[in-house]
């Protein structure tokens, strides 16, 4: 039961560490939150939408991404987010280094 | 209003006013995705599916504390958190002395039995508690408003910017014993014993009169009815220092009984300083030996002595308990392996 739950906290900080990287990698082309949360949960990764929306707003104010206002199909406003030029150059950044941990870890791990 | 309306509101109400209106529309678009996926295009939801939605996305104050920066998620930071320790200690700690200091003089004045020492204690004790509340609260404050101003982020600069070359030499074992402190205090003490038990003549005033050496005693046979006293808490003394000499260790027992010790010996020196016709070299005794102006300033040092006595034993007290109180809640780790030197 402690380990179950010493073992959940760490894989919420693992998650945490790599939700940047997975959602600047999801935005190439323009997502509203529910649509990318969904796109996230169909490659595997469940995000709390708690955890989502925040972090969507934190990375616009680090001017990684775009976001507006628009309605789309006559469906209701939605706010769409999209990488921005800077965002792109700091994901690339981000996925040399990710490549390089994760050839590590797997090293590490086998 | 329906009760998405509310929820957002309820959201909304705890959002900074800035970004509130933006982020109440993405919460609202967001959950009239999440039910038109529950209801799949199949009409209005009804209010049971709502709630359960609503419950799924969490309570409101927990959604909107997501959206709060997380500098202002506590009252004071992990940057000022260490100083605001270390600022509360020396604060209670000066507090309480002087609470004790305040004790003592009440007590001098009400005597350490019957409804006035009750009333005092009583009295004393609810201003300790409410004070001590009080001090916390104002320190909090404080470091709450430092938290808030350039104060936090200068000291996370110096925190940052901290150099190797600016640590100390490894600071003494705080729990160690200091040898010479406990030897002097139990030579002092025997002396004292000694001279106020065997020797009281010792302690006098001579100077000559009329051509003849006159001597008048310092103390009074007022001052020697708490001999008994001065003995009792005399020998604890020496008993305790002697104890901790072949300790060579603090432990928190030991310091627990030396603040009870120097607060007991407080108190009884405040009492007896208090209390009129201790010393024998007054205005009057001086007369008898016809003894002129210089008399009289020798007498009003006399006058004067109690008060200083008691400040210099009261500010002497509090330090002492200071530093006991200091090593007692002072965590102390043990290095699991011996420390070559």
């Amino acid at each position: 039961m402690e380990n179950d739950e010493l073992v959940q906290n760490m894989l919420l900080e693992l998650r945490r560490g790599t939700l940047s990287i997975a959602v600047l990698s999801q935005l190439s082309k323009e997502e509203y939150g529910y649509s990318l949360l969904k796109a996230l949960s169909d490659q595997g990764l469940e995000v709390d939408q708690s955890t989502l929306y925040p972090l969507l707003r934190r990375l616009e104010s680090q001017g990684l991404l775009q976001s507006d206002w628009r309605i789309v199909d006559e469906a209701r406003p939605r706010r769409y987010y999209v990488i921005s030029t800077q965002g792109k150059a700091v994901l690339a950044k981000l996925k040399k280094e990710w490549s390089v941990m994760a050839e590590t870890m797997n090293k590490m791990l086998s | 209003m329906n009760l998405i309306d509310k929820y957002v509101a309820a959201v909304g109400r705890q959002l900074p006013t800035k970004n509130r209106a933006d982020i109440e529309a993405e919460i609202r678009s967001t959950l009239e995705d999440m039910l038109e996926e529950r209801t799949q295009g199949k009409g209005p939801a009804d209010e049971a599916t709502i709630s359960q939605l609503l419950k799924e996305y969490g309570s409101p104050s927990e959604v909107a504390a997501t959206y709060k920066p997380q500098q202002h998620q506590y009252l004071i930071g992990p940057r000022m958190y260490p100083i605001f320790e270390r600022v509360i200690r020396i604060v209670i700690a000066v507090f309480v002395a002087g609470s004790f200091i305040d004790l003592g003089i009440k007590l001098s004045e009400t005597g350490l039995a019957g409804a006035g020492f009750a009333s005092v204690l009583g009295g004393w004790f609810g201003s300790l508690l409410g004070g001590s509340i009080a001090a916390f609260g104002n320190v909090a404050l404080v470091f709450a408003i430092l938290e808030r101003t350039r104060v936090a982020g200068k000291i996370e600069k110096e925190f940052k910017e901290w150099d190797p070359k600016d640590l100390n030499e490894s600071e003494t074992d705080p729990d160690r014993v200091d040898l010479p402190d406990h030897i002097a205090t139990v030579i002092f003490t025997v002396l004292g014993l000694a001279f106020l038990n065997l020797y009281p003549s010792v302690l006098s005033v001579a100077f000559q009169s009329n051509g003849s050496l006159v001597t008048i005693p310092v103390l009074t046979k007022t001052f020697f009815r708490f001999l008994p006293w001065i003995n009792v808490l005399g020998l604890v003394q020496i008993g305790f220092n002697g104890y901790m000499l072949s300790q060579r260790e603090w432990k928190p027992v030991t310091r627990v009984l030396s603040i009870l010790q120097d607060i007991a010996s407080m108190i009884m020196a405040v009492v007896i300083m208090k209390t009129p016709g201790i010393f024998g070299v007054t205005p009057e005794s001086l007369a008898t030996h016809g003894l002129g102006e210089a008399a009289e300033a020798l007498a009003q040092v006399f006058n004067f002595l109690p008060i200083i006595v008691i400040i210099v034993i009261v500010v002497v007290t509090a330090i002492k308990v200071w530093k006991s109180a200091a090593g007692l809640f002072m965590v102390k780790t043990k290095s699991p392996y011996p420390i070559v030197k």
